[in-house]
């Protein structure tokens, strides 16, 4: 069998097959027309190819259901971190990368507010016992002491909180006399020179305490 | 051969598509409908490639497995079938290989036996079964005595069910080298089983 001769078998055995082209078909069905030897060799091929067709017949032994049924579970085990995304375990790498992000936030968060390179350090640090003692509602005295008498510094209502002092520096002030009610009444001048106290209440504030 | 037989689809609702697409979302189920739907051509190409029950099996696994975390390389440029029947030839090549083909041929089907609890063999009519294990022997042998590549564009025409130019694709070889070998294959087979006949 030379090359030109295993090739018009090739040929008529992908005829068989019904592999060729509408093109080829025509060609060896005009050939087959024309060569009584070609008739007898799509024979020879029909043959080899229903004998192809009897082997392919022969089915391995089936596997058992139970068989089958291990195959998948080994499938599913192998494949489980891919088929997860709807009960999403998250992969480790992935659980990592959270965690390093977090942790970096984590490390900027404090750089800014609590290193001592910070720009804020300075103010936060001044203003650690500093605490708003009253607001405007609470205003009730704006005067301190001074040389010549009562000096107004505001007149109610302010807005918003009016942070006159600190605990360390709100030692001095006007004695205003008591009204009876336990409030200080800015309209009586102090007459003791004693302070009044301030200090902080639970809600941040500051009331003033008569002595 | 298989040609003349016009391959049905699957009796299934979903696509070979939607059942990725599905799986790709986690859907467990949608993988045992793709198991079920192809797992006897993958089966049959590798039982054809390794001539064992358990090996066949290995090899359905590791094709299912490599077939799916590799679908990126899929990319729907063929079906899925023949993606799968690929994967699962490489694999039953490469397992033949490391196993040298034990003991050459398949024999644990002789008997026709169901084993209760490994489940490796199973036939109905164990007397069809005694006449159909001699032929499937005499056909392991000559399958086994063609060059690889023969063999494997043989078992996927016959077994596989793929035709001329789905075997190309998953080969990556010309039609024509596809014709080729299954000319040659054919002949080959039919001159080892004459040769297996004749004591």
């Amino acid at each position: 069998m030379n090359h030109d001769e295993s090739k018009d078998l090739i040929r008529l055995a992908g005829y068989v097959d019904r592999e060729l082209t509408p093109g080829e078909r025509s060609d060896v069905e005009a050939e087959l027309e024309r060569d009584a030897t070609a008739q007898l060799e799509l024979a020879a091929q029909r043959e080899l190819c229903r004998q192809g067709t009897l082997w392919s017949r022969l089915t391995p032994p089936e596997p058992s259901d139970a068989a089958w049924a291990r195959t998948l579970d080994r499938i599913h085990a192998a494949l489980a971190p891919q088929t997860a995304p709807a009960n999403y375990n998250t992969p480790k790498s992935h659980r990592w990368r959270w965690v390093a992000a977090l942790s970096t936030a984590a490390l900027v968060f404090c750089a800014v507010h609590w290193l001592p390179f910070s720009p804020n350090h300075g103010d936060a640090a001044t203003l650690a016992g500093a605490f708003p003692v009253a607001t405007a509602e609470d205003i009730e005295i704006v005067s301190i002491q001074g040389d010549d008498g009562v000096i107004v510094v505001g007149v109610p209502p302010l807005a918003g909180a009016l942070d006159l002092a600190t605990v360390g520096n709100t030692v001095l002030d006007v004695v205003v006399s008591d009204s009876g009610d336990g409030k200080a009444d800015p309209s009586q001048p102090s007459k003791s020179n004693e302070p009044i106290l301030v200090k902080p209440t639970d809600k941040g504030k500051a009331t003033p305490v008569l002595p | 051969m298989m040609a003349d037989v016009p391959a049905l689809p699957p009796p299934a609702d979903s696509s070979d598509g939607q059942l990725l697409a599905r799986f790709a979302a986690g859907d467990r189920a949608a993988l045992d409908e793709l198991f079920t739907r192809y797992r006897q051509p993958a089966y049959r190409v590798a039982y054809r490639l390794l001539g064992q029950e358990a090996d066949a099996l290995d090899a359905v696994q590791e094709g299912y497995v490599k077939a799916l975390v590799n679908l990126e390389s899929f990319q729907g440029r063929s079906s899925f079938k023949t993606w799968l029947l690929r994967v699962v030839s490489n694999a039953a090549l490469d397992l033949g290989r490391k196993r040298s083909r034990r003991a050459g041929v398949s024999h644990d089907a002789v008997d026709g036996d169901t084993d209760a609890d490994t489940g490796l063999t199973h036939w109905d009519d164990p007397a069809r079964g005694l006449a159909n294990a001699d032929l499937r022997r005499a056909l392991d042998s000559a399958l086994a005595a063609l060059p690889e590549a023969q063999r494997e564009t043989f078992v996927l025409h016959a077994d596989g069910e793929l035709s001329y130019k789905e075997i190309a694709d998953v080969l990556g070889i010309s039609i024509g080298t596809v014709m080729s070998r299954l000319f040659y294959a054919r002949q080959r087979l039919k001159l080892n089983l004459t040769e297996h006949a004749t004591p």
